[in-house]
């Protein structure tokens, strides 16, 4: 074997790699008319990432994960994570996980849902346990922090609107919040009734904001609204849910407190 | 006695099934694909024990996004790996030597090689969208029935249709990636460097999105042009992705589904045209 | 006439394997500098020869056959396999090649691995599985037919590897060190192998640094040293013992000997040298074994 000098060998070698190019950025034109409506509707499905709630709280490869387009798994994993402070009592822990749920993947609208449940229901509870005991706190400081963490909750509650515009359970929590932490019954009465504006709320929806417009002492308002809401139903026997014939009892019962006349009171099938 | 004969050779399929199946047995005895596809299975499964997580809901979304996850991962995992023993393994170990010199094509080595590593890959892709599927059957058997408890329920949403196509666009994206792989091996001097290049390859088209939204929307030339260059050379693998699983399998999904599968093909055509450029001139 | 000659006369055939001023160039990392490992070497290998290619390691061998095969590009030159560019697949057609050191896929048995090829090759699906198990009796791998390659010996991957080049029934046979790690028994069973192959009239190339065993075969050598070929010619020529012949004697006295010198020089012969003939490891290896095996058939 003998050793010998060579001249510019490699050029060959560049020529074939720039053809390689050209062809491949001629088959990237030659395809984007495939490829961008395909992304186009993808893009639709996806909202965007709010970077800014993610910021310094992922590491690169969760980063990388989600910019590659495994957004629900990486939500699932911080899901889970959540689950994990939540176990702990890990009140910053939880928060901050659920924050990052909400920004990763705001789409699963029972994220948003048990997310609030927490951020209302339970973190109240280790927040006073920090601080004390219930036992050892003046009951104001009880009730603010309860107060907090529930506005805390509507809050969370507030944002998933803008991927879930108008979502009935979304509403039905805030309302309960509002119901069972603020005592709060013209709000909630109000939240029950723009859940039972949309097809699927639950039937319920609409008889518990009758029911709160009562306790508010609108008794007429209340009248009105199951009035207007009974014909709609279907019938006990089709659907037990429905409850028709406790919508039509709790007329009677209102038309009673009413002291409304015969000739007024409410014929169900007549308009 | 076999002679030289007259005429050229021209391609012929037959080889190629030959030398395909031969690829395929190769790469189902070895432990890779065992391991991933066992590993995949289980992980398919073990997400049923997060059904508690699920709240009840009809979608049993965990079990769906880990296993969607699982056929992802792991099967980028075992394309890369596969087609890189299939065909950087024959080279390093030099069993390439007595089949070449065979009346065989270069061409007919490459495609062999490529229709034996996707078939691995549509099997890996199969096994893990069936465990799926009766995972998610599993899952949704144990879920009480919706209650009809408002005026419009909604029907039980456990994405079938949807996982189907699913791991159908995966199998085409796999194919692409093993097409891409074999132009890494086809001039790759260790099975190392086509591995890395393999994985790097595969994280470029996942981001390639971003070199697009570079060239389109970018302020400076520099990055303009180098988000144009990456944003036409490499496709682009988010559109095979999970969305599908959610998007649901009508009409306007099932085109646009098949609007992916024909970009993916035509990619998997041009990237197996320059492997079998490439191999060509390759000397063993 | 003529034609008839042609046909019993190799030498008047076109060649079965011509080499053209092959020249092959490495380049080396850097690209500065490019390795000749093959530098204008022009060969002929006539039907039904068996053509040795000596070297050293390093020497060219592989290169060549490779180079032959069409698996690497000539720098200049060009190589021919009955008349076809190595490099067209086509040539390949009557090809049968075993790699030096072969190493075939593992999980494979030696039946599928020769199944494979005869696939690859062509050969009809009548009578295929027919010739794939006399061709693993023929090599004695019959009991190990479906074992796996990967728990073979050397000597076996080296049985294996011939039959497979066997397999498409080639005209010519490309062998690269054929008996490389195999134990001496086995060499002579591979050497008489390739000659059972030249009776066939097969043509058969083979390179090896086993100058005995090339000796034992070949019609005509070539030598390779650096890329450059040395000496080629029949062996007879080379080693310039035509019209020679050797006469093995014992306890032969000296006055016997003057007696045998004049008697050839009266009838024009020439005694041209007296020495100790060398006695052989191989061939005392080989007796002793088969005196062995023998004596142990015997008390079975």
């Amino acid at each position: 074997m003998r050793l010998i000098p060579t001249g510019i060998r490699s050029l060959p070698a560049l020529t074939r790699a720039g053809a390689m190019l050209g062809v491949l950025v001629a088959a990237g034109l030659a395809l984007r008319p495939l490829e961008a409506p395909a992304w186009a509707a993808q893009v639709r499905q996806q909202p965007a990432l709010e970077w800014r709630c993610l910021e310094g709280a992922m590491g690169q490869g969760f980063s990388l994960g989600l910019l590659g387009g495994f957004r629900a798994l990486a939500a699932d994993l911080l899901w889970l994570r959540a689950n994990a402070s939540w176990e702990r009592n890990d009140l910053s822990g939880t928060q901050a996980a659920l924050r990052l749920v909400g920004a990763v993947d705001p789409r699963p609208v029972a994220f948003w849902l048990n997310g609030a449940r927490m951020i209302g229901y339970d973190l109240p509870y280790w927040r006073i346990e920090a601080l004390g005991g219930e036992a050892a706190l003046p009951a104001t400081v009880v009730r603010h922090v309860h107060e907090e963490q529930a506005r805390a909750a509507i809050a969370h509650l507030e944002k998933a609107f803008a991927h879930h515009p108008d979502h009935p359970l979304l509403h039905i929590e805030i309302a309960n919040l509002l119901l069972q932490k603020l005592d709060d019954r013209s709000g909630a009465a109000e939240r029950y009734r723009l859940a039972s504006l949309q097809p699927t709320a639950p039937f319920y929806a609409a008889r518990v904001h009758a029911e709160l417009l009562r306790q508010l002492g609108r008794e007429r308002d209340a009248y009105d609204w199951l009035v207007a809401l009974h014909p709609t139903l279907p019938p006990e026997r089709a659907n037990p849910h429905a409850m028709a014939d406790t919508v039509l009892a709790r007329i009677r019962e209102l038309e009673e407190k009413l002291a409304l006349a015969p000739a007024d009171r409410y014929q169900p099938g007549r308009e | 006695m076999s002679a030289v004969g007259t005429g050229s050779l021209r391609f012929s399929p037959h080889r190629v099934v030959v030398l395909a199946s031969h690829a395929f047995l190769d790469a189902v005895r070895q432990r890779v694909f065992q391991f991933t596809t066992l590993l995949a299975a289980v992980l398919v499964v073990g997400s049923l024990g997060l059904r508690e997580l699920d709240f009840g809901g009809a979608e049993l979304k965990f079990v769906a996004d880990f296993g969607h996850g699982a056929l992802v991962l792991f099967g980028s995992v075992l394309t890369i790996v596969t087609t890189v023993q299939l065909l950087g393994g024959e080279l390093e170990n030099r069993t390439v030597l007595p089949v070449l010199a065979r009346p065989v094509r270069r061409s007919e080595f490459i495609c062999g090689k490529f229709f034996g590593a996707w078939a691995v890959v549509l099997v890996f892709c199969a096994a893990v969208t069936a465990v799926l599927l009766g995972a998610l059957w599993l899952g949704a058997q144990a879920l009480p029935p919706p209650l009809a408890d408002a005026p419009q329920v909604p029907a039980a949403a456990v994405p079938y249709a949807g996982v189907l196509v699913g791991g159908a666009l995966q199998g085409v994206k796999f194919g692409l990636l093993v097409a891409m792989v074999l132009l890494v091996g086809s001039y790759a001097r260790s099975n190392l460097f086509a591995q890395a290049t393999g994985f790097l390859v595969l994280v470029i088209c996942h981001l390639q999105y971003l070199a697009r939204d570079a060239w389109q929307t970018g302020h400076g030339w520099l990055e303009r042009f180098g988000g144009g260059l990456i944003g036409l050379v490499f496709p682009n693998f988010q559109l095979f992705g999970g969305e599908y699983l959610t998007a649901g399998t009508d009409g306007a999904a099932l085109a646009l589904g098949g609007r992916v599968a024909l970009y993916g093909l035509a990619y998997t055509a041009v990237f197996l045209a320059l492997a079998v450029w490439s191999f060509r001139r390759r000397e063993i | 006439m003529a034609m008839a000659a042609n046909e019993t006369d190799p030498a008047q055939r076109p060649p079965a394997i011509e080499i053209r001023r092959l020249t092959k160039d490495y380049p080396l990392p850097g690209g500065r500098q490019r390795v000749r490992a093959v530098d204008d070497l022009s060969l002929r290998v006539h039907p039904g020869q068996i053509y040795g290619l000596l070297g050293p390691n390093g020497s060219g061998k592989s290169t060549t056959l490779k180079a032959l095969l069409g698996l690497l590009r000539p720098t200049l030159g060009e190589c021919l396999l009955a008349g076809v560019p190595g490099s067209d697949p086509a040539a390949h057609r009557a090809i049968g090649y075993l790699p030096e050191a072969p190493y075939f896929p593992r999980f494979l048995s030696g039946r599928e691995l020769l199944r494979f090829h005869a696939k690859l090759a062509g050969v009809p699906r009548a009578g295929r599985e027919e010739r794939i198990a006399a061709l693993l009796g023929r090599v004695g791998l019959a009991h190990a037919a479906d074992r796996r390659v990967g728990s073979y010996s050397k000597g076996m991957l080296q049985r294996v590897g011939l039959a497979q080049a066997l397999v498409a029934d080639p005209s010519i046979l490309i062998l690269d060190e054929p008996t490389a790690g195999v134990d001496p028994g086995g060499a002579a069973d591979i050497a008489e192998l390739i000659l059972e192959q030249k009776a066939r009239g097969r043509t058969v190339l083979l390179c090896s640094h086993l100058l005995t065993q090339i000796e034992e075969i070949c019609d005509r050598v070539a030598i390779l040293h650096r890329g450059r070929l040395l000496a080629e010619g029949a062996l007879d020529d080379l080693l310039g013992r035509c019209g020679r012949q050797s006469l093995v004697v014992e306890h032969l006295p000296s006055e016997e000997l003057a007696a045998f010198e004049d008697w050839l020089a009266e009838r024009g012969g020439r005694l041209h040298a007296v020495e100790r003939p060398a006695a052989r490891l191989d061939r005392y290896f080989l007796e002793t074994v088969e005196r062995a095996e023998r004596e142990g058939e015997a008390s079975r």
